[in-house]
């Protein structure tokens, strides 16, 4: 009965209060009784009875503190008690909430896209089995080649599955009216892949065993994202045809759109079973050792194990063919490859956005110690009656916790607006697309508003408890706890200025190395050039020749379009080549392997360097006379002739191009064929590397003098100051008046596609600057505060000052030393702070170091003009303070 | 007597009491050990009440609304069989203290 009625009354608190003053009124009254009966009259009987009991109020208090049950409803009074004060001032719950809401939203954000890209598991079943193999030799990672995969699986006992996988550009139309060809990216893979990923396909079945082989692969798999592109909902397509590279090939599936893009590098709309070439399973192909390979682990297996038993088949391998020598195997989770270059921006990122938070929780400190220096009374009296310390903490610490949670429920909103942002405008990044909010960025916001509650409440909170009653009771009375409080919001505001400094000079070195990156000379001339992809298939254009006539007609049309200053078919374009290509001096025999020269490649016709505006710098240009008939020729460039031939003149060597004979081993181009080379010319250095990598040695050719490496895929570079989108349509038209069934993609201009290249750092540039921007506004906010506050509190005494003659400049003066005080702290401390975190921020740079002075100066000048700013409005306003009224009003 | 520190010795006193008694309500409880102990004790009613609710909670006691002899309300305490185990356990330990106090006073 007993319990039943205390759960009943936990939701009436009234009633509870009720029931404790009746308990409590009874025992005075029986004691009354008691001395009535003992003979005292009722006045003294009344007296006695109320001094043995002690102050009712006080005891039931007690009382309703010693019932646990209680502290539910005690502590929901306090949080609308909480609520109420916080619409009492508006102003200081606006900036309270809002700060916070900056705070926590950029953690949630930042959170998020970390979750998507390293924490996330990833959508397989058995994620933690599937692994990547990955073959290494002097530094180089690589894949895995196609036989070297069919011996590992073969002799292997750690893994259930392996598959090695590519993924090719292709031209695909479906058979649906209305359809036209398209360049779509199309994977290749056994079906151990799928079903070393764990992928079923939602209709039809996966590649067989034989259908691998030549003249049984022309089956394809889809993924639901091409089905909903390219038929109407629930079209049964088993069994229709889809035409790939001029192929008809038979539907026999469909999978979930399950693997991501990352895992194949751009994403893969439809699967065919692996055979890149008919001839992909031959010894000569050992040397290609790019194809991806992934595996799933048989249960129990660590990476080790795997790792070591591959290794030692691939020893095996290596003493019985050359090319395998010296390789060796590792073995990674898949999750690894995921975050792949973003881990370095994302941990910078990281620790940005939690400076940021620091930054608002120290600001959302100072605010409400300033506002509870204001309430010292009201504390100071409810102290004086009796409220314990605890109360009063925990009063304060709810209040805290109300503008935490608020600041939070804002700061998801923005999170969430701003990644839709994200996405959009990073939507070429596969892994970005993952990101949205799931119960870990939501765990995680619950946990940093907890500790964003703490650090901002705690203190103030503390400090304003130990208020000393008669002191602030006093008419007119200012703490004597200024003091403490006052260094500590002193300090606080000299780290917000110092953690702002960091975030400037990071965000400012950021913006410099990508300036440096993009404007830097690349060796070619980018404005005005538009480039363009096209592939010719093999069942059309079976013979090197009849590429060659195709790209001759087409060439020749665009030269003609009006506004088409130069124009090139080619297979290479800055910034990032990696067609490497085996060569060796003629006449000069090579014993090992090892010792093969190798370097960077292509093949295009005579206008390349013309139309990219690279310079000839020795010999000559390839010219029209250099045809299929005439002699092979070679443009080198600087770092070649250095590398190479130490500086000396190259023009008129011969090279020849493919493995040695000597070394009898199949080259991966060239087979065991050899192509006598003359050198011709010295081309300009040029960016071939990457934008932050130094030129690597390159050859060039010309494809219609190579036929072994004249392959139909090719891209069209041209120079023009006509807009894009029209000179687009134009070649996209000329091309498909010679071939309707060439689809032209991958158009962008050359400054577009460069600016691509940086993206991520271009994302944490300007996440960083925002932040950067956003911490220094709160700092300033804080110098403002702390400033105010002083010229609040010494009022009397400027009063006086002013009285007895200072002019409004000392005034002035004196209210800016204390701000220039907390400026030179602040930038101290941010400034060895950066020295700290330089040698991390170091690697991402280009062009800049992480200590660069001028920056720094910069910076630490900006900062320091925003706080002085911030500090002279109250020290203008303290200038115009009437001395009278000042020393009027106490 | 009464304040925090001998907040256990309170608690002892109470169960004790409603053993002895059977069920009483805080007044009684004051009365009861003011005169068992001869005058010698003065509860601090102040305390006795937020004990008695602390008591409650833990489940020590349990309370009930009743007429007194005046027919006047008022609510009634008595010893729950988790009470009684730990009126033994406090008596127990009270008595430990006590042996121990005098052992270190009669040394020397």
């Amino acid at each position: 009965m007993g319990r039943l009625r205390r759960i009943a009354n936990l939701f009436h608190r009234p009633r509870l209060d009720r029931e404790i003053s009746e308990e409590l009124k009874a025992h005075i009254e029986m004691r009354l009784e008691e001395n009535l009966a003992r003979g005292m009259t009722a006045p003294e009987a009344k007296r006695e009875a109320r001094l043995q009991f002690g102050n009712p109020e006080l005891v039931r208090e007690r009382v309703a503190g010693a019932d646990a049950d209680l502290w539910i409803t005690s502590a929901w009074r306090d949080l609308r008690h909480a609520a109420r004060q916080l619409r009492r001032s508006p102003g200081f719950a606006a900036t309270a909430i809002l700060t916070l809401a900056l705070g926590i939203g950029a953690n949630a954000a930042v959170f998020d896209v970390l979750s998507a890209v390293l924490l996330r598991p990833l959508p397989f079943p058995n994620a933690d089995r599937v692994v990547r193999v990955i073959s290494t030799k002097n530094a180089v990672r690589a894949g895995a080649s196609p036989a070297d995969v069919r011996d590992f699986s073969a002799q292997n006992h750690t893994f259930a599955y392996l598959a090695v996988y590519d993924e090719w550009r292709k031209n695909v139309v479906t058979t649906q009216p209305h359809d036209v060809p398209q360049q779509q990216i199309v994977g290749l893979a056994p079906a151990a892949l799928f079903q070393a990923l764990g992928v079923r396909p939602v209709a039809g079945r996966l590649f067989r065993d034989e259908e691998g082989l030549a003249g049984r692969n022309h089956v394809a798999l889809l993924t639901e994202h091409f089905l909903k592109a390219h038929y109407p909902r629930n079209a049964d397509v088993l069994g229709k045809a889809v035409i790939i590279n001029s192929n008809a090939y038979e539907i026999i599936g469909v999978l979930p759109d399950t693997i991501p893009g990352w895992m194949s590098g751009r994403g893969a709309d439809l699967w065919e079973p692996f055979l890149p070439k008919p001839t992909i399973w031959d010894e000569s192909e050992r040397t290609a050792k790019d194809y991806p390979t992934v595996g799933l682990l048989k249960p129990g297996v660590s990476l080790e194990q795997a790792a070591a038993d591959l290794r030692g088949i691939a020893q095996d391998l290596g003493r019985t063919y050359l090319v395998d020598r010296g390789w060796d195997v590792r073995v990674e989770h898949l999750g690894d490859w995921r975050s792949g270059s973003m881990k370095p921006l994302l941990l910078l990122l990281t620790g940005a956005v939690a400076l940021i938070l620091l930054i608002a929780c120290l600001n959302l400190a100072g605010l409400l110690m300033a506002r509870n220096s204001a309430r010292d009374r009201e504390f100071a009296m409810r102290t004086a009656l009796g409220a314990r310390r605890e109360a009063l903490v925990r009063q304060l610490l709810l209040e805290a916790l109300l503008t935490s949670v608020l600041g939070a429920g804002l700061g998801m909103l923005g999170a969430w607006m701003g990644e839709s942002a994200l996405r959009a405008r990073y939507a070429a990044v596969p892994q970005l697309a993952d990101v949205h909010l799931d119960w870990r960025v939501i765990a995680f916001t619950c946990a940093i508003t907890m500790l964003t509650c703490i650090l901002c409440g705690l203190a103030p909170a503390w400090m304003a408890s130990r208020v000393d009653p008669s002191e602030a009771l006093k008419e007119g009375g200012r703490t004597a706890a200024g003091s403490p409080r006052q260094s500590f919001r002193r300090a606080m505001v000299s780290l917000q200025l110092g953690l702002s400094l960091m975030l400037v000079i990071a965000s400012g070195l950021l913006a410099q190395s990508i300036f440096r990156m993009q404007r830097q000379d690349m060796g070619f001339q980018p404005e005005h050039l538009l480039k363009a992809h096209f592939y010719l298939p093999p069942v059309q254009y079976g013979s090197a020749e009849s590429i060659t006539q195709f790209c001759d007609r087409f060439a020749s049309r665009v030269r003609s379009l009006p506004g088409v200053k130069s124009a090139s078919i080619t297979t290479i374009y800055p910034p990032n080549e990696r067609w490497r290509m085996n060569f060796s001096p003629e006449g000069r025999p090579v014993a090992r392997p090892g010792d093969v020269s190798s370097s960077l490649f292509g093949v295009t016709d005579a206008q390349y360097l013309k139309t990219l505006g690279i310079p000839v710098l020795r010999g000559r240009d390839f010219a029209e006379t250099d045809t299929e008939s005439t002699q092979a020729v070679a443009i080198v460039n600087q770092a070649f002739v250095r590398r190479f031939f130490g500086g000396a003149d190259p023009v008129g060597t011969h090279l020849v191009m493919g493995t040695p004979a000597s070394l009898r081993m199949p080259d991966e181009w060239l087979g065991n064929n050899h192509v006598p080379v003359i050198i011709v010319g010295v081309m300009g250095d040029v960016r071939n590397a990457g934008l932050a990598s130094p030129v690597e040695p390159q050859f060039i050719m010309l494809f219609r003098q190579m036929p072994l490496v004249n392959f139909g895929f090719k891209d069209v570079v041209l120079q023009t100051q006509l807009k894009p989108e029209l000179i687009e349509n134009e070649l996209r038209e000329q091309l498909q008046s010679l071939d309707a069934t060439l689809p032209l993609s991958e158009a962008a201009t050359m400054p577009e596609y460069l600016a691509d290249q940086t993206w991520d750092q271009q994302l944490t540039a300007e996440v960083l600057a925002g932040f950067a921007a956003l911490g220094t506004m709160l700092a300033v906010i804080g110098v403002y505060g702390v400033i105010s506050f002083l010229v609040a509190r010494r009022r009397q005494e400027i009063g006086v000052r002013m009285a007895l003659g200072a002019s409004r400049h000392n005034v002035i003066w004196m209210v800016v030393g204390q701000g220039a005080r907390l400026v030179i702290a602040g930038t101290v401390l941010g400034i060895v702070g950066t020295m700290l975190a330089g040698r991390g921020v170091a690697r991402l740079l280009y062009g800049v170091r992480a200590l660069d002075p001028a920056t720094i100066i910069c910076a630490s000048a900006g900062l320091a003009a925003a706080a002085i700013a911030a500090a002279l409005i109250p020290a203008w306003r303290a200038a115009h303070i009437q001395p009278i009224d000042a020393l009027r009003c106490e | 007597m009464a304040n925090n520190d001998l907040q256990g010795t309170l608690e002892l006193l109470v169960l004790k009491t409603l053993a002895s008694t059977g069920a009483l309500h805080g007044y009684g409880i004051v009365q009861h050990i003011q005169r068992a102990s001869d005058e010698m004790l003065r509860v601090e009613e102040g305390s006795l009440y937020p004990a008695l609710h602390r008591m409650e909670q833990t489940g020590w006691i349990a309370s009930e609304w009743a007429l007194t002899e005046t027919r006047r309300k008022a609510k009634y305490y008595k010893l729950t069989p988790a009470g009684r185990r730990q009126l033994d356990k406090a008596q127990e330990s009270f008595d430990q203290l006590v042996k121990g106090v005098r052992a270190v006073l009669r040394y020397a």
